[in-house]
């Protein structure tokens, strides 16, 4: 391999990293595991049709002689089976859009031949069946595709049946409740659908985030961080490119004046990417890098202690962090955790603890925390809490062994079991 | 217990939330129709109501079986009650229907997943089937209520097995990203660091990138161009993370244990040579200072050996190192124009961070001792192991 071959590869690599992390986060919640969740509604939903279908069957007797619920139910199983078969001639690509609509628009057919096979006959108990399993068909539809215009759709389709019930008050009596519950059932599978779905992609985007910060934990005791690191290496390169046409004779001497400001402009950025991120730890990193961390937790570390503690304490104190304020959902607004990091004043006397966290948790009564978060506390420290009013605050006095090594080799560090 | 199956349960008592407490209180709406119930029944069905939402709600925010089993009897026992009035009204077939097929199957979501989910299962909607099948007997029509039943229960069950399946694969993709990730951190990391590391190397190329700033004026154009290739192949070097030849680039960083400070200052009187400054070496040649130290000391050197060649307006340098038990100094002195200390902004990047920063990082400190036309000189201090 020649030696261009070489810089360019080693070059290129660098500069993907992020987005190759980015990409595989993607992937994880589109088609591991988001898959799995389809067919698993798509059986669900496979049983309400079939429950519906079998409440047709008791039905049909009560219809007028003629063709009974049946038309519906061959139009919606011609509807679902143009469905299913472009989708697996599709495969891998998604659908087209146009499909998909025409698709949707064309279960108003077994919707209206039910509800109209069914008009008047609720003083009986006959209640659209294949229209509310037209409901059910959606679940798969939002688990795949969107869940908003399902949910749409399926609401619509509710509301007809909702209609036809009542627009027979008067001949039905209370059988009218009969056809509203019907109604109901044909929007509350897509509810559940829709609070499933919506739960697995947030449980997924949370885990996926706390996975990639807790890489930060095998970290050597200062970090740079990646997209610093990045930069770093940018602008090496880029320095190595005006020097090499400096040296090579591409750039005369004296230098022209867009060489001469791209030089200074270098040097300055270069300066202080040399010269900060001396005091920057993992602590800084994981909190910045984390989407649900960055916008509650604040950090007060000037001298980085927090980069000696080894990596189950770092570990446990992330961990920490997170059941604090990282996974509540509700009033997020308030909720907040300030962190910090001390050398205890007499760190002469070996009775006293190597360094000394507190972390100051507002927006969040003590009783509600996760109990984990205490045996994660355990593996940082010894803790004890000091309960306020509105706040509380938790000391952690921390023992480090001076001799551990703070960061861990790639391959060790890799292997390590991490704390989920 | 794994935290992500903590998560699970979480979300798989949610669902069965939503849909217990819309099937208890849709039930019990149906009821309260006019003339749908008679006195005595609506009371009990309203205590058995209330009796499966407590027991919905204490489940699902804790996850215990006690009040699992106590929501199904519940239920059972409202379509007991429902199923004992000689005529079952059209609105009580329906509540039947609903406690059935939504208030009591909502709990087959989060215990499908417990390792004697299924069994607990079937014990619990054959419970519910036969309370159905003994309202059967007494003559009353209940094939609807125990489709629905049916359909609810299987429905609940299939989405609790597959969102159990679907983060479980989930969980373990993720585990394979947390990990390349973190060997790409750990790989950024390390690089950066041997970057960082490369100090020495840095502030010639710092130096030289300056003097190109100044469009390379004051300095013959050959050795500009020579100490410009020179920089361009080290900074090659380092990014391919080919082993360096120390020996001939002793600019690069250099190990405590076998370089001398000597050695490593003599690159940087050449660097100076080269830009029209020289430098004369006075004192200790060889000190055993550890790598950060001697990294420190040599760059905050060049950064005043660099500010004598811009402002003094002398060509020549001298350098003094000295040693004690506990402190190596060196003394940058010349000869030039000389300034007012005070006049100086202290915090001016130049000599703040790249002269004071890089010493006090490694215990040291810099003093300035000039007056206008009579010289300056900067007194580096660095502590000894």
């Amino acid at each position: 391999m020649s030696e261009h071959h070489i810089a360019a590869n080693t070059l290129g690599r660098q500069f993907r990293r992020p987005s190759r992390s980015a990409r595989a986060a993607g992937d994880v919640r589109e088609s591991h595991g988001g898959r799995r969740l389809a067919i698993g509604i798509t059986i669900a939903s496979g049983f309400i049709i079939i429950g519906h279908f079998a409440h047709a069957v008791t039905l049909a007797p009560l219809f007028p002689p003629g063709p009974g619920p049946w038309p519906a139910w061959f139009a919606l199983a011609g509807v679902v089976g143009i469905g299913v078969i472009s989708r697996m001639v599709s495969r891998n690509t998604p659908l087209p859009d146009v499909l998909y609509v025409v698709l949707l628009v064309a279960l108003i057919v077994p919707v209206w031949l039910d509800v109209t096979a069914s008009m008047g006959l609720l003083r009986l108990g006959v209640t659209p069946t294949a229209a509310a399993a037209a409901g059910a068909v959606l679940m798969p539809v939002a688990a795949i595709r969107g869940t908003r215009i399902p949910m749409l759709v399926a609401s619509l389709i509710g509301a007809v049946i909702a209609g036809s019930a009542l627009l027979q008050v008067t001949t039905a009596g209370h059988h009218t409740v009969t056809g509203l519950t019907v109604a109901a059932t044909t929007v509350l599978p897509m509810v559940i659908a829709v609070i499933a779905i919506g739960g697995f992609r947030r449980l997924i985007r949370r885990e996926l985030d706390l996975s990639l910060v807790q890489s930060t934990v095998a970290t050597p005791r200062t970090a740079v961080g990646m997209r610093a690191s990045e930069e770093l290496a940018q602008l090496d390169f880029d320095a190595e490119a005006l020097l090499d046409d400096v040296g090579s004779g591409r750039i005369a001497i004296p230098l022209p004046a867009e060489a001469a400001e791209r030089a200074g402009d270098l040097a300055a950025r270069l300066r202080v990417r040399l010269i900060e991120g001396r005091n920057d730890t993992w602590l800084r990193h994981a909190v910045t890098e984390s989407a649900y961390l960055s916008n509650r937790v604040t950090v007060d570390d000037p001298g980085g202690l927090a980069g000696v503690l080894s990596p189950d304490q770092r570990d446990g104190l992330l961990l920490a962090l997170w059941f604090l304020v990282g996974e509540q959902s509700k009033g997020a607004a308030e909720l907040a955790a300030h962190v910090t990091c001390r050398e205890p004043s007499e760190a002469a006397d070996p009775e006293s603890p190597d360094l000394q966290l507190s972390i100051e948790v507002s927006g969040v009564v003590r009783r509600r925390v996760d109990p984990a978060t205490w045996d994660a506390l355990d593996t940082v420290g010894t803790h004890d809490v000091v309960a306020g009013p509105e706040s509380f605050r938790i000391d952690i006095d921390c023992r480090v062994d001076p001799n551990a090594p703070a960061g861990v080799t790639a391959v060790r560090g890799a292997a390590r079991q991490r704390g989920i | 217990m794994k935290r992500i199956h903590k998560e699970r349960d979480r979300l798989l008592r949610r669902i069965a939330r939503v849909s217990g407490l819309s099937g208890a209180v849709g039930s019990f709406l149906c009821l309260l129709v006019p003339g749908a119930s008679t006195g005595l029944e609506l009371m009990l069905a309203a205590v058995l109501s209330a009796g499966a939402i407590v027991c919905i709600i204490l489940f699902t925010s804790r996850g215990a079986i006690a009040p699992a089993l106590g929501l199904v009897a519940c239920s059972v026992a409202l379509i007991t009650v429902l199923g004992a009035a000689p005529v079952i009204d059209p609105v009580a077939g329906s509540a039947m229907a609903v406690t059935a097929s939504v208030t009591a199957a909502s709990v087959a979501i989060p215990l499908i997943v417990r390792p004697d989910g299924a069994f607990m299962l079937l014990g619990l909607i054959a419970a519910v089937l036969i309370s159905i099948g003994v309202v059967a007997l007494t003559g009353h029509p209940m094939q609807v209520v125990a489709i629905g039943a049916l359909m609810g229960w299987a429905a609940n069950a299939s989405i609790g097995i597959w969102l159990d399946r679907s983060i479980a694969a989930a969980a373990e993709r993720i585990q394979e990203v947390g990990r390349a990730h973190e060997a790409e951190r750990l790989a950024s990391e390390l690089e950066s660091q041997q970057r960082q590391d490369a100090r020495v190397l840095h502030d010639t190329v710092l130096a030289t990138l300056s003097l190109l700033a100044h469009s390379g004026v004051g300095v013959r154009a050959g050795a500009l161009r020579q100490q410009a290739g020179d920089d361009a192949r080290l900074l090659k070097q380092l990014r391919l993370g080919a082993p360096l030849d120390r020996g001939s680039t002793a600019v690069f960083s250099p190990e405590a244990d076998d370089d001398s400070l000597g050695v490593t200052f003599e690159s940087v009187r050449q660097r100076f040579a080269r830009m029209g400054l020289d430098v004369n070496w006075h004192g200790a040649g060889r000190l055993a200072l550890p790598r950060d130290t001697l990294d420190a000391l040599l760059g905050a050197l060049g950064e005043c050996l660099e500010n004598v060649r811009r402002h003094s307006g002398v060509t020549e340098a001298d350098v003094t190192v000295s040693d004690d038990e506990r402190t190596v100094r060196a003394m940058v002195t010349d000869a030039g124009s000389g300034f007012e200390p005070a006049t100086i902004d202290g915090a001016r990047l130049g000599y703040a961070e790249s002269v004071v920063g890089r010493l006090s990082v490694v215990g040291g400190r810099a003093r300035i001792f000039s007056s206008p036309g009579s010289g300056t000189t900067v007194m580096l201090e660095v502590p000894k192991p």
